[in-house]
């Protein structure tokens, strides 16, 4: 005979079980202890070097020495001095000018003589920064430059370092630096396409596409496949399941 | 000098014929009887679940023996013909109702029988009385077949809906009666509810529900007051494409593609899988990073079809150094584009990919790994969370981050056969519902 008022039987004994049976029937949650399942799961890392790139920036600097002097002449003239400024900023009404800007306008008089001392000098500096996953950024470097040879620079020393910053369960996170100067024994030839950048898998000197293939995709996973023996001319599953 | 007969309600001078009574009271000759009977179907208006009769008795009270007035004879009238559920014997009179006998199977059907009326109008200043008492009792008239005794109706309605999204619903909602009166009329206790039979009935209704299109979505099993109808009703929705795994009672979560960085290009991928799990009571709380882990696994293992351009040429800082310095800076780069055709020609190429990327090297990293545990009130649920970065060229990404793509062992015969034993008439906890002990004031 039930308990009076016990609205809600026990629980055990509506499964069979003893009333008062240390295992809870309806709640239990056996499991036993011993190897970890997740034991020999492993998550799937890139196998591919080229896809563990993070970012690349890379830039070329041209620096151009022209030879070029200029020649200035004493003043002929006691004109005031130039000025960039249009107004002067105590101007009560500076807030009310308009037509104004950069006040490049001389009250000189000049005429001075320019003279070529010397051939362009070219000086170009190979710079940036990498990051990469578990492996090392290698340095770029400069085989040749717009046509010809590139000679490392005497005067400015070249720079660069790879150090991790960060631990991706055991892959470390590679962060790279480098500054490479470099200069030219005669004129360059040709121009000079800028470096490829390796993270967005994409070059300076690509033709460019007339428009972007979409997206493919795949038949669903409870599609059924027609036999490609039986229709040859049926095409489907041309990505292939999992 | 006629000879005497006492009943309950008093001597008579005539001697009985049949039998007239209830609860202990026994009815003189004094009275005249009707009965009208009421056919009660159930609710489907389809069968007789049992008649409703109605038994009228009107007569007068008389003066026992050497008593001076009816009170105490009145008195017990009102004590024995109030009560509910006493046995009620009418024979001798053309018909025969026998109800709630000890040792016969006729018992009433609903609690009763059921007095409803019991009139006085006392005559011959209390040396007599005019009584009309009226019962109620419903007993079933057809013997039963045997196969679903001894349940009194089982039926139920059925509501199919459509979504606007075209998915369906199932609603089916139905009533369980069986019938119910007390052992014995003192009796306050008993031992049967309909929730006794709840297993063995719904069950029957929740194995008509297809668990490889549907999820039960809602069960209701409502016992009445008196224990003896149970109205229940089952919702149902049809599950999406993705089935649920294996011992989740739900899942529900999103997966993300998207640049690694916007506005600068279409080569770089951040992939995000999230999913909200809800694993059954009974099964171990792991199994929701099994479900999980699983689907991460797959759709990183999808990286293999991606594809990743070379920025070859003259200028590829990578080859350059290869050349140049010795370095293997472009060793690693894939000689490979994807040229585009039309019709047979892309197919016959892209069968031509899908072969070499069979061998293909995957290109994901995971980025990003987190979980979200709810606590107490929100423990029922599990969330986690992984990124992973994604190389691939623009026409690829669909592939290679592994949209669309499904655990097969999710959803199907996999999680209806799991799900099966908690998605009818009981979930993990039977929950049975206790018969009631009678309370009352004054004892009927």
């Amino acid at each position: 005979m039930p308990t009076p008022f016990l609205v809600i039987g026990n629980e055990n004994q509506a499964n069979g079980l003893p009333e008062n049976s240390q295992f809870q029937a309806g709640i239990s949650n056996y499991d036993p202890p011993g190897s970890p399942v997740e034991q020999g799961a492993f998550l799937l890392g890139s196998q591919e070097a080229s896809a563990s790139w993070m970012y690349y920036d890379i830039a070329l600097a041209c620096i151009l020495d022209s030879g070029i002097v200029v020649h200035r002449h004493l003043p002929q003239v006691n004109n005031n001095a130039d000025t960039l400024a249009s107004c002067f900023i105590s101007d009560p009404n500076i807030d009310k000018i308009t037509g104004r800007g950069v006040n490049i306008i001389s009250n000189d008089e000049f005429t001075d003589t320019i003279q070529r001392m010397a051939h362009s000098v070219y000086w170009f500096r190979l710079y940036g920064q990498a990051m990469r996953i578990g492996l090392q950024v290698p340095i770029p470097g400069l085989k040749t430059v717009g046509g010809v040879q590139a000679i490392p620079h005497d005067a400015n020393p070249q720079n660069a370092w790879n150090k991790i910053v960060g631990n991706y369960s055991g892959l470390p996170l590679w962060h790279a630096y480098w500054s490479l100067w470099y200069t030219v024994a005669e004129p360059p030839t040709s121009q000079q396409v800028p470096p490829s950048n390796l993270a967005q898998h994409i070059a300076g000197d690509v033709k460019l596409p007339d428009g972007m293939q979409a997206p493919f995709s795949t038949p669903d996973d409870l599609a059924q496949s027609t036999n490609p023996l039986q229709q040859q001319t049926q095409l489907q599953n041309p990505i292939g399941n999992k | 000098m006629p000879s005497t007969y006492n009943f309950t309600t008093g001597p008579s001078t005539l001697p009985a014929v049949g039998i007239l009574s209830y609860n202990g009271c026994v009815f003189s000759p004094l009275f005249e009887t009707s009965i009208n009977g009421k056919v009660i179907q159930d609710d489907a208006k389809r069968t007789t679940k049992y008649m409703e009769y109605d038994l009228v008795v009107d007569g007068f009270v008389t003066l026992p023996d050497n008593a001076t007035s009816t009170q105490n004879t009145t008195k017990q009238l009102r004590q024995l013909l109030t009560a509910q559920a006493g046995i009620l014997i009418y024979s001798g009179r053309g018909i025969d109702l026998k109800i709630n006998v000890p040792g016969t199977l006729v018992k009433d059907a609903a609690w009763g029988p059921m007095p409803e009326v019991l009139d006085l109008q006392t005559l011959g200043a209390g040396r007599s009385a005019k009584i009309k008492w009226r019962v109620k009792v419903c007993v079933p008239e057809i013997a039963s077949t045997g196969i679903f005794s001894p349940v009194l109706q089982f039926c139920e309605e059925v509501s199919v809906g459509y979504g606007e999204d075209g998915y369906s619903s199932l609603n089916i909602q139905g009533i369980l009666e069986i019938p119910l009166t007390r052992p014995l009329q003192p009796n306050r206790f008993f031992d049967t509810t309909v929730d006794n039979f709840r297993t063995q009935y719904l069950n029957i209704i929740a194995a008509g529900i297809d668990l490889t299109r549907f999820r039960v979505t809602r069960r209701e099993f409502t016992v009445s007051k008196d224990r003896r109808t149970m109205n229940w009703s089952f919702a149902a929705e049809e599950l999406p494409p993705q089935g649920l795994p294996a011992d989740m009672t739900m899942a529900r979560g999103s997966f993300n593609f998207r640049p690694s960085k916007a506005g600068v290009g279409l080569c770089n991928w951040l992939c995000t899988l999230r999913v909200t799990y809800t694993v059954k009571k009974t099964a171990a709380r792991r199994e929701a990073w099994l479900a999980f882990l699983i689907l991460l696994r797959l759709r990183m293992d999808a990286s293999r079809l991606g594809l990743i351009p070379t920025p070859d040429g003259p200028q590829n800082p990578g080859l350059q150094a290869l050349n140049t310095l010795g370095n293997v800076a472009g060793s690693g780069l894939i000689q490979s584009t994807i040229s585009m055709f039309q019709g047979v020609a892309l197919w016959r190429r892209l069968v031509e990919r899908q072969n070499q990327n069979a061998l293909a090297l995957r290109r994901a990293w995971l980025i990003e790994f987190s979980g979200d545990e709810g606590l107490y009130l929100d423990s029922k649920t599990m969330t986690f969370s992984a990124t992973w970065k994604l190389v691939t060229t623009f026409d690829r990404i669909l592939v290679a981050s592994g949209l669309w793509r499904y655990v097969p062992s999710d959803g199907g015969n996999t999680w209806a056969t799991n799900i099966r034993g908690i998605s009818g008439a009981q979930s993990w906890l039977r929950n049975p519902v206790n018969p009631d002990v009678i309370v009352d004031f004054g004892g009927g």
